[in-house]
């Protein structure tokens, strides 16, 4: 085998179609099977139980076969992901933004942190590629944003909560923009067009949702990418010079297998990747492969999450359509006069179904138990809808992925534990972030506000753990994905992230993929010099 | 009242639960909506959670139902067991929301949303003018060039 990919998930997925192209033998191992529509839960009007259950965020809570559990008793946020052909993309909002100029220099700008070693400018193309790729809709013309973002369909409908909300951002005078969705609103290279199901982090029962399961995958398939699933791998192996020679797995029907290969690519994401190069322990590589210096598993970041949810008077949407509508990047970039560094995306969450409202009712005190209850369930019936900020973390070396001494997974494979603290940047950022929300929602005539931050169950974003640099002290890979240390061995996944931005990564992780993919491409004569 | 289930919950369990979820929601006359002890409900609520029955099972021998069971009590057993209570208000919600007679009640069309979807009103765009008079807010960076 030339390349083998570990995980079939957002940067996998791409690596292996753009690699795809040099006419390699390409073998992806994941771990996971591939997602089907037809039993996704909107397909059922049991379909918001089911998001707290086979369906729930938390691997923890899910428990399939396919999952590994996450030992985060030590963290206040909690590690969110799905483990099969799509990845993390199978459940995401399809939320699309794009990291700003200034988030790869935050050392040059800033004094926090470290400059990434690529810019904006390296990555722009890819982005374009591959919001064509994941079929991303949009409005040009974002003025938070450099000229030249044109996503290649029209905006998601807005709906009533979007536009309640833009008005309030106006009102405020601040900046509000229709997000970038990977969600198809018109028919697009052979997707199905959003209907506005509304429960798009259940999977997308339509494929309207651009997941790497129906965008890359069938065309990677197409160019002869070979794909085995519900295949776990235990470890990396490696020869006295500290080059991999392969992989150790478990197939799916349960045998430990040993596939060789000439190139490794790790694309398991912020968690996955420390937790099997951890666990790929040799005489070289006693700490870990690709772990000299130190960081493999370190500098874990997460986005902190702060909730901004709002009772109002008159029907919004419910749970009709995408989650997500419209942001406002206001305070995207550093002011020093708020207290902090960096800052934060809002993002609109559209509204609740039935199930949601209630719940959301009960918890806030606004439904009672008892007599009440029906009376102040109507008050809040498709009238409920929020506001999230998700805040740049970053990246501390205590923050860290390790090994758990004693839970594994159904294989015996060591889990992974994850050691976070929330730091007083973030605080302040996550108390700015309520603050201003809660004057957009009164602005937009919000009878109650609720908040809440950090959200616990929001750990989607996993940065930083295996993080790109040009000194091989401070990094583990190079500024182009290869291991310092072992030089057939990529990383293309969350994990290199230098720093988290302050909004949804997929766009700029698969973006960086694809780059990476491109250099491999480019220096496949001299790839391991 | 309790019916005969597949579930885990024994009967004095299934007793308990029925007049603890029917102080939660009770039926409703004026919006003609049963409550959450309603048979079938009832049922969906057994069956839904059975995966808890151990986790309720210590919290719910607290119950003593009998006409005497009301929401004072309940309003004391979710005082005193808020875990356990915040489980059960969970399944209740799931079971009642999707029950056919609440939905309608509620004016919910009472189907999946896959595959017919729901419908949205066209974006305005005009919202934007005062955002974009404003012009650019990102943050310039030195040029890799410069």
């Amino acid at each position: 085998m030339d390349v083998l990919i570990i995980g079939a998930g957002a940067s996998g997925a791409a690596v292996a179609w753009s690699l795809a192209d040099t006419r390699m033998h390409i073998l992806c191992l994941e771990q996971g099977g591939t997602p089907n529509p037809a039993n996704f839960p909107t397909t059922g009007r049991d379909w918001e139980a089911r998001r707290m259950g086979d369906f729930a965020l938390s691997p923890n809570q899910r428990r399939l076969p396919e999952d590994y559990p996450v030992n985060d008793d030590d963290s206040p946020i909690k590690v969110t992901n799905f483990n099969g052909v799509g990845g993390g993309t199978v459940l995401y909002a399809a939320h699309f933004p794009r990291l700003h100029p200034s988030d790869f220099k935050v050392r040059t700008l800033d004094g926090v942190a470290e400059d990434w070693p690529l810019d904006y400018e390296t990555l722009d193309p890819f982005f374009a590629q591959n919001d064509a790729m994941m079929g991303v809709s949009g409005l040009a013309g974002d003025p938070a944003y450099p000229v030249g973002k044109e996503p290649p369909m029209p905006a998601a409908a807005m709906g009533r909560s979007g536009r309640k909300l833009a008005h309030a951002f106006n009102a405020r005078g601040w900046h509000w923009w229709p997000c970038d969705l990977a969600i198809a609103t018109e028919n697009y290279e052979g997707r199905a067009k959003c209907i506005n199901l509304g429960a798009c982090i259940t999977g997308c029962a339509q494929g309207a949702k651009g997941s790497v399961d129906i965008t890359y995958w069938p065309e990677a398939l197409r160019k002869g990418v070979e794909l085995r699933t519900q295949c776990r791998v235990r470890e990396i192996a490696v020869d006295d010079q500290g080059m991999a020679t392969g992989v150790h797995y478990i197939d799916q029907d349960g045998l430990e297998q040993f596939q060789a290969a000439h190139v490794i690519v790790m694309a398991s994401n912020g968690i996955g990747t420390p937790r099997l190069l951890l666990n790929s322990t040799s005489k070289q590589f006693p700490d870990g492969l690709a772990n000299r210096s130190g960081l493999v598993g370190r500098n874990l970041m997460f986005h902190p999450y702060a909730s901004i949810q709002a009772v109002f008077e008159d029907p919004l949407d419910g749970h009709n359509g995408p989650h997500k509508s419209i942001l406002s990047q206001q305070f995207y970039e550093t002011d020093p006069a708020r207290g902090f560094v960096r800052g934060y995306t809002f993002e609109t969450s559209r509204g609740m179904g039935p199930v949601g409202t209630a719940l959301a009712g009960m918890n806030w005190g606004e439904i009672p138990w008892g007599a009440g209850h029906h009376s102040a369930y109507r008050t809040l019936q498709d009238r409920v809808s929020g506001l999230f900020a998700i805040c740049e973390d970053l990246p501390e070396a205590h923050n860290r992925v390790t090994l758990d001494p004693n839970l594994t997974d159904s294989d015996g494979i060591p889990a992974p534990k994850i050691s976070y603290t929330l730091s007083d940047n973030s605080k302040r950022m996550m108390a700015h972030a309520i603050a201003r929300g809660t004057e957009v929602m009164e602005a937009a005539g919000a009878k109650h506000v609720h908040t809440t931050a950090p959200i616990e169950l929001a750990g989607w974003h996993l940065l930083g753990t295996a993080r790109m640099g040009t000194d091989p002290s401070r990094s583990v890979v190079n500024e182009w994905g290869r291991s310092h240390d072992v030089r057939n061995l990529f990383i293309v996944d969350g994990s290199i992230f230098v720093t988290s931005g302050g909004a949804n990564p997929t766009s700029t992780l698969q973006a960086l993929a694809l780059y990476i993919a491109d250099q491999m491409k480019h220096r496949l004569a001299n790839l391991f010099d | 009242m309790t019916a005969p289930t597949a579930t885990s919950f024994s009967a004095t369990e299934q007793k308990a639960m029925a007049a603890l979820v029917g102080q939660i929601i009770p039926a409703c006359d004026m919006f003609d909506q049963p409550g959450a002890d309603d048979e079938a409900i009832l049922r969906d609520i057994l069956t839904s959670g059975s995966h808890l029955r151990d986790k309720l099972a210590v919290a719910l021998a607290s119950v003593l139902p009998g006409e005497g069971f009301d929401i004072a009590q309940a309003t004391e057993f979710r005082q005193k067991y808020p875990f356990e209570a915040e489980l059960i208000q969970t399944v209740v919600a799931q079971c009642y929301y999707r029950d056919a007679r609440v939905m309608r009640a509620l004016d919910i069309e009472v189907r999946a949303p896959f595959p017919d979807g729901y419908t949205q009103a066209p974006n305005d765009f005009s919202l934007l003018d005062p955002v974009r008079e404003r012009g650019e807010i990102f943050r310039k960076v030195p040029r890799r060039d410069a």
